[in-house]
């Protein structure tokens, strides 16, 4: 066996078992606002825009590394800005990283902010297909399974109301039940717990802890630490963008 | 392109559109009636203000009229709702990796819809005038609708792109697209254009195309210049815009 065989064969074997790999990752923003404030506005300050947008980075993520084990719950953590959402959009592919590699296995399912990608004046039903179509599925696959969809959300003889009809409870109901029915192998969950009765959260922690049974990596954000230390496995603080502190939380 | 990826983006394409169908409708039974409604009055405006107080002399002016109008419509609403269609769509675009192009060709080609809805209308005044068919002129209609539809994409794609960095393009856009309509012969003809001036024409892919719908429609003649010309913009614009949109598209999520 040569050396180099000899020397990445572990580390195949070790990458398997890995959901989500971020490799030295850097993210940095260009300061945007200098264009986003106008054309009159970038126009006039041409020469001193341009040279600002190139100089004036906003740094979000710094050399973070962190991987993720199939199957494994891991919580982030940290102050407002600290880069947690960076760190998502990078792993659900919306946002490239501007320096080293975040590798994703599998088909990752972000958990959209309340009624993102719902119309109001579309029905429950109606929405339902249109987010699902949205998260990546095809029609097929969709009508296939619309009725658990429908019966997780829990909504009653309101699936064929327009949604601008429902509470907010009932906006996340449908959301969370479109997302956890796109059979994905990474979950995302950025803060939307929160909003939904009781009773629903509990229904989602029960989904969610049937899906770490079969083994689908999950992924949280959340500020709120007892719940995230009863639920995860394992919780990564991150500060100004770096990896401030790993933990197991006692359970 | 696999066959499921394929399945997927005609899905995608025909969900959306059906959407934009559906919300247009919802509220109001008068929903057709409101699509059609917005053109004819603008149309009746014009008849007013140009044949019966500036006196303009030109045959059948309404029919003439309804055969700018209705393609400048389709044009207008695209462009106005494709400028705002990324931000409007923020929040999915900043969680998502679904094509983020689908929701402009969604939007275009939902108007697309309502400006082939509206044919009946222009048929029904082609009676009432007692306008005869030209053939085979009129098999060029479909095409020319094709030529249009591309020259729209691309400066759909081309406004909705840029406005993601530009937030005030779309003011922009609109005061441009106030000062298109006048340039374009949509309220008077081909012929009252000062020779000068008409240059004007060749730089207006909109101009060319209703050009020849009147043409086919009304005199039964084609202008074979202005229609390759428009062919060509309709190629060149869609290209100009979707590389421009490709080539921002990954950072519309770091700036939304």
């Amino acid at each position: 066996m040569s050396f180099t065989k000899a020397h990445s064969l572990p580390e195949i074997v070790d990458n398997q078992e890995k959901s989500v790999i971020f490799d030295d990752v850097w993210k940095y923003y260009p300061l945007y606002h200098q264009i986003t404030g106008g054309i009159k506005h970038f126009l006039i300050n041409m020469p001193a825009a341009v040279k600002q947008m190139k100089e004036s980075k906003f740094w979000a993520v710094n050399g973070l590394s962190f991987e993720v084990d199939k199957g494994e719950v891991l919580g982030i953590m940290g102050p407002n800005g600290a880069g947690k959402s960076t760190v998502m959009a990078m792993i659900a592919g919306v946002i490239k990283p501007s320096k080293g590699k975040v590798t994703v296995r599998g088909r990752v399912a972000p958990l959209l902010e309340l009624g993102a990608g719902f119309h109001h004046d579309l029905t429950g039903r109606e929405n339902a297909v249109l987010n699902g179509i949205l998260l990546g599925m095809t029609k097929k696959e969709i009508m296939a399974r619309l009725d658990q969809v429908l019966a997780f959300a829990e909504l009653g003889e309101f699936i064929d109301q327009p949604i601008r009809t429902y509470s907010t409870g009932m906006m996340a109901r449908l959301g969370f039940s479109v997302a956890v029915h796109t059979d994905p192998e990474i979950l995302l969950v950025d803060e939307i717990l929160a909003v939904g009765d009781e009773s629903f959260q509990r229904k989602c922690f029960a989904k969610m802890n049937e899906f770490k049974e079969r083994g689908i990596t999950i992924i949280l954000i959340s500020h709120d630490r007892t719940t995230m230390e009863r639920f995860c496995d394992r919780i990564i603080e991150i500060k100004d963008g770096k990896l401030a502190n790993t933990y197991h939380p006692q359970r | 392109m696999t066959k499921k990826s394929t399945r997927y983006y005609r899905d995608l394409i025909v969900e959306l559109v059906k959407k934009e169908i559906k919300v247009r409708y919802k509220n109001n039974i008068l929903g057709y009636a409101w699509s059609i409604l917005n053109p004819l009055a603008q149309a009746m405006v014009f008849f007013v203000a140009f044949q019966f107080i500036l006196k303009v002399k030109i045959e059948n002016y309404v029919l003439f009229l309804i055969l700018g109008l209705f393609p400048w419509q389709w044009f207008l609403n695209s462009v106005i709702s494709s400028s705002v269609s990324m931000i409007a769509n923020a929040n999915l675009i900043k969680k998502t990796v679904f094509p983020r192009e689908y929701i402009v060709y969604a939007g275009v080609l939902n108007d697309m819809v309502h400006f082939v809805l509206s044919l009946p209308v222009l048929v029904l005044f082609l009676l009432v005038y007692h306008q005869p068919i030209y053939f085979p002129h009129i098999f060029l209609f479909p095409v020319l609708v094709l030529i249009q539809l591309f020259v729209i994409l691309g400066i759909s794609l081309l406004v909705a792109s840029i406005n993601v960095f530009f937030r005030d393009l779309e003011r922009l856009v609109a005061i441009l697209l106030n000062m298109l309509f006048y340039a374009t012969p949509i309220v008077y003809a081909l012929g009252m254009i000062p020779e000068r001036l008409k240059f004007i024409i060749y730089l207006n892919p909109l101009a060319l195309l209703i050009i020849n719908y009147r043409d086919i429609f009304l005199y039964g003649d084609v202008h074979w210049e202005y229609f390759l010309l428009s062919c060509a913009y309709a190629v060149g614009i869609f290209l100009l815009g979707y590389i421009t949109f490709n080539r921002l598209k990954s950072r519309f999520a770091e700036v939304l």
